[in-house]
């Protein structure tokens, strides 16, 4: 086939998409030869061999020795392999009172992070981009690598383009910002173990706010969206996702629910330190109590589930957030209080599951890099 | 540029410390610049004294926590470029490189549960340091994590002390020998864990695994599981840092380093 195009511009960008094509061949594992890539590709293997050319030439491929022959034996080929370390990438997200960012190869391998607590009254999100700026300036000492870009995740809509042009103009490489629980979403398809990525994943983020991110196609697709302010299911009036979810709101019954529990701080000095954990923690070694609190939870949150489920027809929901301390009995809950809302086949077809992580958010930002960059993860 | 860095220790002679001094100095003179390390037998606690203490370097490097509050506070006043290892001063904004601790010990409890052990004894690490309370507190939360639990004797002082930690397993074991697995703060303390253990006649790793914190030539001759928070290149890790910020990079907050599971055979 040819393509024939008169601007420039046009002949650029099919350049980059052929490049593109060549690379994502290789990284999948779908050729490891210029012959087979000339299979897989479509294209010539003039335009496959100048192109491979090029991704040595930049080091994102290597040789890495001879192949078998074909079966009409021959020269044996040259056997090629994506080198995941060619480049790095920063991934910076707004995680409760602080922005914390990973310094990470192509494959999400990641070597740093560089914590930046917020101050009380400090907007992790203002115009200036000094908050994400630092994280990204503390993790620059730490490149092994060329840094390929730079992308954030941040909370609700986040603050658009002039973050974007403010980072880009500072650090001189491109730079993509978006929803942090779309991206978490996205970092657990491109990068998590034991994620189906041909599946569809819902991220459900509950920690300051309540998110969903959605994932699919292998992490081509993604959107999120920002819960807190629903008041479904029906509540009481003015009783918010939020109200019901965010950790300030459940603290104080934490910290009842743990009154009578002993301090388990390492130092006399440190204060007592509240969690999801201890709470489950608690309950597991019989605080009646933290039990009650963790079933109304999972009651509270089952509809918001059984709503995704329906909706969205996922193959795997995963929790995210503070609220994933909760652990495996916690998912065991939901389920339960969920089938009371949806077609019992509906939810027997998703999985759930926990996603730990405080760094999701930063790691399907390097996600957001890596594809929209070098079109990896597209399928 | 030139000039010199001054690296500011308790002890140049500590395994930890020597191996930091290793790795930053590595970097620095690649950079072209010196190192001058200062030996300090107490703790500098004196704001008037920051400037005579680091007179004539570019920026400095605090390997333990040597320099007090007051005197880091002042260099910071004064625009003096620092950086701290393994620790923090909270509200100067004093920028630190650090291992992952939270990764690390999630990575070892894993790794054991994996293998079938739950019976845990841990050997701490010194409280007055933040590796020794950060260790302990992540090794606690990966119990909760796990449904486990480990009882209050079970928990052994080990000071960062090979010697030490040594000692009290061997009290441990004239007491009780029920236990399936030992984890050590650091990893030197774990291999004189092992070799206590072995000595009492308890076959490790098939009677009682034996992890450690942190990795170098030692762990390996050992046969230690770790994980690799290597310290030498903590001190490249630290050096580079501090090496932005005295090119003119205004740097806040704290970098942790990633600490990867190596298996081996105990």
């Amino acid at each position: 086939m040819t393509v024939r195009l008169r601007q420039p511009g046009s002949m650029e960008q099919l350049r980059r998409h052929n490049r593109h094509l060549v690379l994502r061949a290789i990284y999948s594992g779908a050729a490891e030869s210029r012959a087979e890539l000339a299979v897989v590709t479509g294209l010539t293997k003039p335009t496959v061999s100048n192109l491979v050319g090029e991704l040595l030439a930049d080091g994102l491929i290597s040789e890495r020795g001879p192949g078998r022959s074909g079966e009409s034996g021959g020269k044996r080929p040259t056997l090629l392999s994506f080198e995941p370390r060619a480049r790095q990438v920063i991934g910076v997200s707004v995680v409760g009172s602080r922005a914390l960012g990973v310094l990470s190869d192509l494959a999400g391998e990641t070597s740093a992070l560089h914590v930046r607590e917020l101050a009380p009254d400090e907007d992790a999100l203002d115009a200036d981009g000094s908050v994400v700026s630092d994280v990204v300036a503390g993790l620059l000492p730490q490149l092994d690598a060329p840094l390929l870009g730079i992308g954030a995740g941040l909370p609700g809509a986040g603050p658009g383009s002039n973050l974007a042009a403010t980072l880009r103009r500072r650090f001189g490489v491109n730079v993509h910002l978006g929803n942090q629980a779309e991206l978490s979403a996205l970092g657990q398809l491109a990068f998590a173990d034991g994620v189906e990525q041909d599946g569809t994943l819902v991220n459900l983020i509950v920690d300051g706010g309540i998110e969903m991110g959605v994932g699919m196609a292998g992490g081509a697709v993604h959107y999120g969206s920002d819960l807190a302010e629903l008041t479904w299911p029906a509540g009481e009036a003015g009783d918010t996702l939020r109200d019901r979810f965010a950790w300030n709101s459940l603290r104080p019954r934490v910290v009842a629910a743990l009154g009578g529990e002993p301090s388990v701080e390492v130092s006399e000095a440190e204060p007592p330190r509240y969690s999801y954990l201890r709470l489950k923690d608690a309950a597991v070694n019989g605080n009646s109590a933290a039990a009650a609190l963790i079933d109304e939870l999972a009651r509270d949150l089952a509809p918001v589930v059984a709503w995704l489920v329906a909706s969205v027809r996922p193959t795997q929901v995963s929790l995210g957030g503070r609220l994933s301390d909760l652990g495996e009995s916690f998912l065991a809950l939901l389920r339960r209080h969920a089938a009371a809302h949806v077609p019992i086949d509906q939810l027997d077809a998703v999985s759930l599951s926990f996603a730990y992580s405080d760094q999701l958010g930063a790691m399907g930002a390097v996600a957001l890099v890596v594809q929209a960059e070098l079109e990896l993860l597209s399928s | 540029m030139t000039g010199s860095l001054g690296l500011y220790t308790n002890d140049v002679a500590g395994v930890f410390q020597r191996s930091v001094i290793q790795g930053a100095r590595e970097v620095v003179e690649r950079a072209g610049l010196s190192v001058a390390v200062t030996q300090l037998a107490e703790r500098a606690e004196d704001g008037a004294s920051a400037g005579a203490l680091t007179s004539g370097t570019l920026g400095s490097l605090v390997i333990t926590n040597v320099l007090g509050d007051a005197v880091l506070a002042a260099l910071v006043d004064d625009g003096h470029p620092v950086t701290l290892v393994s620790h923090r001063a909270h509200g100067l904004g004093v920028p630190t490189v650090m291992h992952d601790n939270r990764q690390g010990m999630r990575q070892l409890v894993e790794h054991l549960v994996a293998v079938g052990r739950t019976r845990f004894v841990y050997v701490g690490g010194r409280t007055d340091q933040l590796d020794g309370r950060e260790r302990e507190r992540f090794f606690r939360e990966e119990l909760m994590r796990h449904s486990l639990s480990v009882p209050p004797g079970r928990f052994l002082v080990g000071e960062f002390e090979p010697s030490i930690a040594a000692a009290s397993v061997r009290a441990l074991l004239r007491d009780q020998r029920g236990f399936d697995a030992v984890f050590a703060a650091d990893y030197l303390m774990a291999i004189a864990v092992i070799t206590a253990l072995r000595d009492q006649g308890v076959a490790v790793p098939d009677e009682v695994s034996v992890v450690g914190f942190g990795d170098g030539p030692e762990a390996v001759a050992a046969g230690l599981t770790v994980v690799s928070a290597d310290v030498v290149e903590l001190g490249r890790r630290s050096a580079r840092q501090l090496l932005a910020q005295v090119r003119g990079e205004r740097l806040r907050g704290y970098t942790v380093i990633r600490a990867g599971l190596i298996v081996r055979d105990s």
